[in-house]
Parts: structure tokens; C-alpha cells; sequence
């Protein structure tokens, strides 16, 4: 039975549960209504089309109608390993940011990246460097956080250079943060909302051993400072809740759908 | 005193585990103390690498005061390892 996943968001967030129930030996990703594709939704489809690879299943693609969204799934490589055969050789160009897995917390290769396309845009060095900090805190803890024990979730990356701001996406389809703290027996009574407002608080960490204090947790707090500094926003989707971080602080919101895993996207302008 | 030059790492250091695995080869060899890491050439170290480094330090019995940094070059990053450092003294104080 095919599994179709049009590109709402309740479709592709509810999609890795429907992927993992064993009731589908195909996917359908339908991308035909695209006509821009974000750095968050690029890495959301790969997500699922590597989860429907783990499970075996044949992938088909119904590529973007829009010749423009199109090349650019295309050049990113979103299309490889499945049934569509994207038939232009050109591939990524040297000016767009790749599309990266995340499996360990080895990723100093974000950071080259970062500075490889974005001093194409003439953004500052050092701008750069607190970027690709930022960026790389995030996808760190794609790894540490999102796999069915510690350091061993898996998810994808990218950025692009968008209306004068620098757009990051990372997708994950694993536990999610509620899902991370629940194996670690640290709910503690608490909610979706107030798991994913507490991530932002230095020295929380779904890893650290309560009641005892433990290191781990500073590196959300962090990259909230970036936000703060820079004046970013970034959204913070996971379970039925969404957290926004701007420089006027975190806002919570609930979601009219789940989302299996975490969804970030950050926007911070050209510096 | 041990002068570890980590440039030899990359000029990005971000992983935690990275910081363990540094850590472990330098144990290896019986470090004089206090122990120096030469960050010139590092562009950047994340705040994961740096308390990872520390914690993995203390666990072979090093003490935060017999490790130093020089050749930070990017205040920010200066900045980044004091607040580490006075951070994980705290804690483990507590």
C-alpha cells in the first residue's frame, strides 16, 4: 500500500508514525503544488524519504510543477535514492549550501559551509562564526537527542540566502523533545509547551542526571543569546507544541498537528 | 607543564566527543602539569567542545586551575571558555 505525503504541514508531520506503522511498503511524496522550497521543507521531505529507505520501502516522487523549485530539489540531491530520476546532470552549485545529514556531533563541516557560502554574501567573518556556532549547536543535538537512546538520532540540515536573510533548517523524525525527556525518566510533570520553553534555560538537559546537577544544557540558552544579539527568529516545532524565539523572548503555541521528531527553523538578516 | 597545540584538530572544534577523544590520546602519553592548550590557529570552539574537555579532564583527576588556554585570538571565544570554566567550578562546588 503507498503511503501519499502531500506537503501540508499536518501531512508531513504526522508522516513518520504513518511510515513506521508498517501499513505502507511504498511512499508518495507529492510536491507538485511547491513553488519555493525552504531550507526547513527541503530537509523535512529528505527525512522522509530516508525514514521510508530504512523501512525498505520504494520511494516516488511527484516532483514540483514549478520549474524553479523544481532545479532547485533537483541540484540539492533531494531526489536521489528514490523511483525519480532526476535527468539533469548539473548538480549543487558553489554557492548553495549542501544538504547535509546529521549522525554524529562531528560537524565541523557545518562550519566551513557556512563560511564558504555565506561570505559569498558579504557577511561579516565573525558573523559567520556565531552563526555556524549556532547552527552547529543545533544540529549536535539532532544527535544527542532525537534517536531512541542518547547520541544516536539521525536528521538533516540546510541554509540558504533568502530576502536578505540567511535561512537554516533542521529536521529530525525522531523522538521528539518530549519524547527525549521521557526516556530519560525527566518529565517531571510537565507539559509539550513547558518541556520546549524549558530547553532554552541554561542547565537543562534531558541528559543531565536529576536531582543532581548535572553540565550538560547551555547550548540552547546560547544560541537564544544569538537570536537576542542578531535580531533572529526561530521557530521550535516538536509534539503538538511550538516555541518562537525572538529578541522580545519565547512564545508558545500549540499545533493543530503533530509533528513526529523536531522541526527548527532559524532567520536571522545578512550582518 | 604539557602545550597541547590544537590547531592540529581543525580550526573548528565543536564535538563534544571529539573533546572526549582528544582527552583520552592525551591521557595516554601522562601529561606534566599544568596542562596548556595553544588554541592559535582555532577559529572557533563551541561551548560543547569546552565543557566536554573540561569534564573529561576532571575525570582523570585534573583540576580546572591546572588547565590553560592561550592563542585565543576572538574575544568572544576568550569569553566563551571563562564562563565555562567559572560555570562548571560552581556547579561542581554545589
Amino acid at each position: 500500500m503507498e503511503l501519499v505525503v502531500k506537503t501540508d504541514l499536518l501531512s508531513v508531520g504526522e508522516a513518520p508514525i504513518l511510515l513506521r506503522s508498517k501499513n505502507y511498503n511504498q511512499l508518495l511524496l507529492d510536491l507538485s503544488s511547491v513553488s519555493f522550497v525552504k531550507s526547513l521543507e527541503l530537509t523535512q521531505w529528505k527525512c522522509l524519504i530516508e525514514l521510508a529507505l530504512e523501512y525498505d520501502m520504494k520511494v516516488n516522487i511527484t516532483p514540483p510543477h514549478e520549474e524553479s523549485a523544481y532545479h532547485y530539489a533537483g541540484r540539492m540531491g533531494l531526489f536521489e535514492k528514490t523511483n525519480y530520476v532526476y535527468p539533469f546532470k548539473e548538480k549543487q552549485p558553489q554557492t548553495f549550501f549542501p544538504l547535509l545529514r546529521i549522525e554524529s556531533d562531528r560537524n565541523e563541516n557545518l562550519y566551513e559551509e557556512c563560511l564558504r557560502v555565506f561570505s559569498m554574501s558579504n557577511v561579516s567573518t565573525n558573523y559567520i562564526r556565531r552563526l555556524a556556532d549556532t547552527f552547529t549547536e543545533l544540529a549536535d543535538n539532532v544527535y544527542f537527542h532525537s534517536g531512541q537512546s542518547p547520541n544516536s538520532g539521525w536528521g538533516y540540515v540546510h541554509a540558504q540566502v533568502y530576502q536578505k536573510n540567511i535561512c537554516i533548517g533542521v529536521s529530525d523524525v525522531g523522538v521528539g523533545f518530549y519524547g527525549s525527556y521521557k526516556q530519560n525518566n525527566q518529565i517531571r510533570g510537565r507539559t509539550e509547551k513547558q518541556i520546549l520553553l524549558d530547553a532554552f534555560k541554561v542547565g537543562e538537559s534531558s541528559l543531565n542526571p536529576f536531582p543532581k546537577p548535572g553540565y550538560r544544557g547551555v547550548g540552547l540558552s546560547e544560541v537564544f543569546e544569538f537570536i537576542e544579539r542578531f535580531s533572529g527568529i526561530m521557530t521550535v516545532s516538536s509534539g503538538k507544541a511550538m516555541v518562537m524565539a525572538t529578541q522580545k523572548g519565547l512564545k508558545d503555541e500549540g499545533l493543530p498537528y503533530n509533528v513526529y521528531g523536531a522541526w527548527i527553523q532559524l532567520e536571522v538578516p545578512i550582518l | 607543564m604539557t602545550k597541547i597545540n590544537v590547531a592540529y584538530e581543525g580550526k573548528f572544534l565543536s564535538g563534544r566527543s571529539h573533546a572526549v577523544e582528544l582527552v583520552d590520546r592525551l591521557m595516554k602519553s601522562q601529561p606534566n602539569l599544568p596542562i596548556v592548550f595553544d588554541l592559535d590557529g582555532v577559529e572557533s570552539v563551541s561551548q560543547a567542545f569546552v565543557s566536554e574537555l573540561l569534564v573529561a579532564l576532571k575525570k582523570y583527576g585534573i583540576q580546572f586551575q591546572e588547565i590553560n588556554f592561550t592563542g585565543v585570538k576572538d574575544k568572544e571565544i576568550e569569553a566563551r571558555i571563562r564562563r565555562e570554566i567559572e560555570r562548571l567550578s560552581q556547579l561542581m562546588a554545589s
